[in-house]
C-alpha cells in the first residue's frame, strides 16, 4: 500500500473518531450546556481502559509497569473501555452536578483533568507514566491483511460514527432532548415545570461519555499506543472547534465542524514554514486553532450550521388559531 | 514527630508560594468576573521573564528579575484583559463565550511561548548551588534562597492584604466583587478598578512564575499548566472570588500534599488533592468562603 494512501486512511479514520467525539461532546456542550471543557479526560479513560484490557499483564520487575493487563480479545477490551467511561463520568457526574453552579462546574472540570494529567504523568505503576501504554493489537490485526485491515478499521469507525449520530438525534427529536434544552436555557423553570435538571444533566454527561469512550477506545486500538501527551488539555480544543465552527446543539454541525477543523490542521502545516524550533509547527497549528474558534466566536457565534429553531410548537400555535379564530392572545411568539 | 514538623513546615512554605498565584486568581475573577483559564500561561510568562533577565547577556540581580517578572506579566494581563477579554464580553456577554474564550487564550498564549522556548529545561542561575547550605532550626530546615523567596512571599501577600484592607481602591474592589452592579449605581469607577485589577493580579502571576521557576529548578513551559491545578484547587477550596480564602485554600493544599507524601507517596499526591476537592464538593460546595448562587458574569 502506497505512503498515500495510507495517509488517507489514517486522516479518514481519524476524522470518523473525532466526529464521534464531536458529537458526544455537543450533546454535552450544545444541548445540555455543560461547560466540560476537559472532554478529552472522557476520551483518555476508554484509551488507557481499553489498553490494559487489551494487553498481556506487565513483565514482573520490567520497565513497562501497569495495572490490568488482562489480554481479552477485541470487541470485550473496546466495552470494558466504554464500561469503565460510562462508571467514570457517573462519578464525576454524580460529585459535580449535584451542587456546583455553571462557572465552578467548569473550573473543577479542568482541575480534575491537569490533576490526572500530573498524577499519571508522575505515577508510573498506573497506566506506565509519560511513556504511557504501547502494543495495543488491533482488531483481527493478526488475520488481516494490513491493506484489508485499514479498510476494515474504516468501515468500523464510520459505522460507529454513523450510529452514534442516528441514536443522538433520535434521542434529541425526543421530548428528552426538548427536556435537555429547556434545562439549558432556564434549569430552574425546567426545575419548576417538574423536569429535574440533575438527571437530564447527568443522562447527557453519561451519554457524552459513552461517545468518549467508543472513541477513545477505537483510538488507541487504531494507534497502538497512548500516553499523556495524548490529551493534553490542548486536544479538547479540537472538539471545541469543531462544536463552534460548526453549530452548537446541531449534530450536522458538529460533523461539519469537525471536517473543517481536520481539514485546518491538515491544510495549515502546509502553509507554515518550518524554522525555529522543532516543535514551533506543532504549537502554532494550536494556535490557528484557538484563532479560528475565536474568530467564529466574534462573528458568527451560532456556526455554520445553527441550531435549528423547533418546529412543532410554530405549527401548533397555527392549527389552533385556524381552529380557534383570532382570539388567541398574541403572547405566544 | 520531627518529620511532621518538618513536613508542615514545607507544606506552609509550599502554601505561601502558592497562596501568591491563587490569591491573584481569586482576585481577578472577583472583580471581572471571568474564570480567568489564561492564568496559566501568565505564570508561565512570569517564570520566562525572569529567566530572560537573568540568563541573557544582562545576567540580572534577583531583585531586577522579580520586578521584570512581575512588570512583564502585568503588562500581558492588561493587554489581554482590556484589548482581548473586555471587548469579548462587551460582545458576547454569556457565560459559555468567557469560558472558552479563556480556555483559547490560555492554550494560544501556552502553545506562543511553547513555540518560542521549546521543549529545552530552563534554569535560573541562583537556584543551582541552593541545595548546599541549607541551615537547620531545631526540626526545620531552610535554604537561604528558600528564605529570601519565603520573605519575597510574605511581602507580596502582605501587600495585597494592606491594598485591600487600607485603601480606597481595595475597598471598591471588594465592593465589586460582593455585588457589581450595586457598586456600580454608587459610582465607582468600574471601569477603572477592572484594569487596575487586571495589573494587580498579572503582578501576582508573575511573581508567583518567578517563585515557581525558583522551586522547580529545571523549567519548561508546561510550569504554569502543571501549576495551574494547584492554583485553582486553592481557589476552589477557599471559594471563587475570595481572596483570603484562596490564601487559606492554598495553605490547606500545601500542607496537606506535604503530609500525604509519608502516607501514599509524592507521585500520589494529586489523589490527596482529589480527597480534599470531593469533600468539598459534597460538603461545602461553594468552597470555605463562597457564596452560592448564580454567576455573576452577565451582569459584567
Amino acid at each position: 500500500m502506497g505512503a498515500l494512501a495510507y495517509y488517507g486512511f489514517t486522516i479518514a479514520i481519524y476524522t470518523c473518531l473525532s466526529a464521534i467525539q464531536a458529537l458526544g461532546f455537543n450533546l454535552q456542550f450544545g444541548f445540555a450546556g455543560i461547560i466540560n471543557l476537559a472532554y478529552v479526560v472522557l476520551v483518555a479513560v476508554g484509551a488507557y481502559s481499553t489498553a490494559i484490557a487489551a494487553v498481556a499483564p506487565a513483565p514482573h520487575g520490567g520497565l513497562t509497569q501497569y495495572i490490568g493487563g488482562f489480554g481479552w480479545p477485541f470487541p470485550w477490551d473496546m466495552l470494558f473501555g466504554i464500561f469503565c467511561t460510562l462508571a467514570f463520568s457517573a462519578v464525576l457526574g454524580g460529585l459535580a452536578f449535584k451542587r456546583l453552579r455553571e462557572d465552578y462546574l467548569a473550573v473543577s472540570m479542568i482541575v480534575v483533568g491537569a490533576g490526572l494529567l500530573v498524577l499519571i504523568n508522575d505515577d508510573v505503576p498506573i497506566f506506565n507514566g509519560t511513556s504511557g501504554m504501547a502494543g495495543v493489537p488491533g482488531p483481527f490485526q493478526d488475520q488481516l491483511g494490513p491493506e484489508a485491515y485499514q479498510f476494515v478499521f474504516l468501515m468500523m469507525s464510520a459505522v460507529s460514527a454513523l450510529l452514534i449520530f442516528l441514536l443522538f438525534s433520535r434521542i434529541t427529536k425526543s421530548p428528552f432532548g426538548r427536556a435537555l434544552k429547556a434545562v439549558r436555557e432556564d434549569s430552574d423553570a425546567a426545575a419548576s415545570l417538574g423536569k429535574s435538571p440533575w438527571r437530564l444533566k447527568m443522562s447527557a454527561f453519561l451519554l457524552g461519555g459513552l461517545a468518549a469512550g467508543l472513541s477513545g477506545s477505537l483510538l488507541i486500538l487504531y494507534i497502538g499506543a497512548w500516553n499523556t501527551s495524548a490529551w493534553l488539555p490542548q486536544e479538547s480544543l479540537i472538539v471545541l472547534a469543531a462544536i463552534i465552527v460548526g453549530g452548537r446543539g446541531n449534530h450536522g454541525g458538529a460533523v461539519l465542524g469537525t471536517f473543517v477543523v481536520i481539514g485546518v490542521i491538515t491544510q495549515a502545516t502546509k502553509f507554515i514554514p518550518s524554522f525555529g524550533n522543532a516543535v514551533l509547527v506543532a504549537s502554532l497549528q494550536v494556535v490557528s486553532i484557538g484563532l479560528l474558534i475565536l474568530a467564529f466566536m466574534w462573528w458568527r457565534p451560532q456556526g455554520l450550521l445553527p441550531e435549528l429553531k423547533d418546529q412543532y410548537l410554530r405549527v401548533g400555535i397555527k392549527k389552533e388559531l385556524s381552529d380557534s379564530g383570532p382570539a388567541l392572545p398574541r403572547a405566544v411568539d | 514527630m520531627n518529620e511532621f514538623l518538618l513536613l508542615v513546615e514545607v507544606g506552609i512554605i509550599d502554601g505561601a508560594f502558592l497562596a501568591i498565584s491563587a490569591v491573584g486568581f481569586s482576585m481577578q475573577f472577583g472583580v471581572t468576573n471571568y474564570v480567568n483559564f489564561a492564568y496559566a500561561s501568565f505564570i508561565t510568562f512570569g517564570a520566562y521573564c525572569a529567566y530572560l533577565l537573568d540568563s541573557g547577556p544582562l545576567h540580572a540581580n534577583f531583585l531586577v528579575d522579580l520586578v521584570g517578572a512581575a512588570i512583564g506579566t502585568a503588562a500581558l494581563s492588561f493587554l489581554i484583559g482590556s484589548f482581548v477579554y473586555t471587548p469579548f464580553a462587551r460582545r458576547r456577554p454569556q457565560l459559555l463565550f468567557g469560558l472558552v474564550l479563556t480556555f483559547c487564550m490560555w492554550l494560544i498564549l501556552d502553545n506562543l511561548l511553547l513555540g518560542i522556548f521549546g521543549y529545552d529545561y530552563r534554569e535560573l542561575t541562583y537556584t543551582s548551588g541552593s541545595a548546599s547550605n541549607i541551615g537547620q532550626f531545631g526540626p526545620f530546615q531552610m535554604s537561604p534562597i528558600e528564605g529570601v523567596f519565603l520573605l519575597v512571599a510574605v511581602v507580596t501577600l502582605g501587600s495585597v492584604h494592606g491594598l485591600l484592607r487600607y485603601t480606597r481602591l481595595g475597598r471598591s474592589m471588594r465592593a465589586m466583587s460582593d455585588d457589581h452592579s450595586l457598586a456600580l449605581v454608587c459610582g465607582l469607577n468600574t471601569k477603572r478598578i477592572v484594569r487596575l485589577t487586571w495589573i494587580i493580579t498579572g503582578v501576582l502571576g508573575g511573581v508567583a512564575g518567578f517563585v515557581q521557576a525558583n522551586q522547580l529548578r529545571a523549567f519548561d513551559p508546561g510550569i504554569g499548566d502543571t501549576y495551574i491545578y494547584l492554583v485553582i484547587a486553592a481557589v476552589i477550596v477557599g471559594g471563587i472570588g475570595r481572596p483570603y480564602g484562596a490564601a487559606l485554600g492554598a495553605l490547606i493544599i500545601g500542607i496537606v500534599s506535604e503530609l500525604s507524601v509519608p502516607i501514599i507517596g509524592a507521585a500520589l499526591s494529586p489523589v490527596a488533592i482529589f480527597g480534599v476537592l470531593i469533600c468539598l464538593m459534597l460538603f461545602r460546595p461553594a468552597g470555605l468562603f463562597g457564596s452560592t448562587g448564580r454567576s455573576q458574569f452577565e451582569n459584567a
